[in-house]
């Protein structure tokens, strides 16, 4: 299984240069607690940063100002963990676990941004793959009606 | 395994009147993602609200206004899931999603609070069980396949 296979393919971005008082507006609105900070380049967005409700907090904290003097490029995490579709999920969890994150963009090839993996989606995956795997197992033992042997 | 053993303790709790400034401090200050919320003249400290940064983010959009103005009971959310300490990690977790919630305080049979759990400390557990599942099944499954054979 690949990241591609897995990750969230419409990430929520803001560009660095918004108001962080829009971007949180679009977290509070999108449900969410995290968004993906582009540059768009002519041809595709890429990921240069991740901006977080915490990041925001701690910003006003250090700067003890508002939403409205501050803008995403300045509270935003530089140079994220970024991992490409055509990775494995096992080393993607490698990545996010040594770097202390639940989330990162995904890229293509190119280096154009693609999506989104948070550990949602892979606890998501997993209890998918235990779901299919009791069911078949039930399926297995589970006796017939009329002569007690295993259905398969 | 139960939620006794895994959840965190103590826990940081803010108060109702507390500024909401300096509530976010101690959040950073003790590298915590939520506080709960007690009254400061409860000593067994039941839980009336929890307090993330999702929550103070979405206060002061909804509000209007700059944390710097508001209070911890402006912004939390009321009436949180409460888990007992003596429940299982899977009906945790159950509840966790049925609520879609990350964490939540941890409680005794008279709704004291004792700890706080978060779907990070439980996931491990879950990992370890399904490590031993496999680790007993892989023969078993080893001996039926050279049978069949």
């Amino acid at each position: 299984m690949k990241v591609g296979d897995l990750c969230t393919r419409e990430a929520v971005t803001v560009n660095a240069s918004a108001q962080v008082r829009d971007a949180a507006r679009l977290m509070c609105d999108e449900r969410i607690g995290a968004v993906v900070v582009t540059a768009t380049p002519a041809e595709a967005p890429v990921a240069i940063g991740m901006l977080t409700d915490r990041d925001i907090v701690c910003a006003q904290l250090d700067h003890a100002t508002d939403f409205a003097q501050l803008r995403v490029g300045d509270v935003m995490t530089r140079d994220p963990l970024v991992l490409n579709e055509e990775m494995s999920v096992e080393e993607a969890i490698h990545c996010l676990r040594t770097r202390h994150v639940r989330r990162a963009p995904v890229i293509s090839s190119t280096g154009s941004l693609v999506g989104v993996l948070s550990f949602d989606d892979l606890l998501a995956h997993l209890a998918g793959t235990l779901r299919a795997l009791a069911r078949a197992t039930e399926l297995r033992v589970r006796p017939t009606r009329n002569g007690g042997k295993p259905r398969l | 395994m139960r939620i006794a053993e895994i959840c965190s303790s103590p826990v940081v709790v803010a108060h109702p009147g507390q500024a909401l400034a300096l509530a976010a401090r101690e959040m950073r200050r003790q590298d915590v993602g939520a506080l709960v919320v007690v009254a400061p003249s409860d000593a067994a400290q039941r839980p009336l609200g929890i307090l993330t940064d999702r929550d103070i983010l979405r206060g002061q959009v909804h509000r209007s206004t700059d944390l710097h103005c508001l209070t911890v009971s402006d912004v939390m959310t009321r009436h949180p899931l409460c888990i007992r300490a003596d429940a299982e990690v899977t009906e945790a977790i159950a509840k966790l999603a049925s609520r879609g919630v990350r964490r939540a305080p941890v409680i005794d049979g008279a709704g004291a609070l004792v700890g706080i759990v978060t779907l990070d400390d439980l996931l491990p557990q879950i990992a370890e069980q399904i490590k031993e599942l496999a680790d007993t099944a892989a023969p078993l499954a080893r001996r039926t396949t050279e049978r069949e054979c």
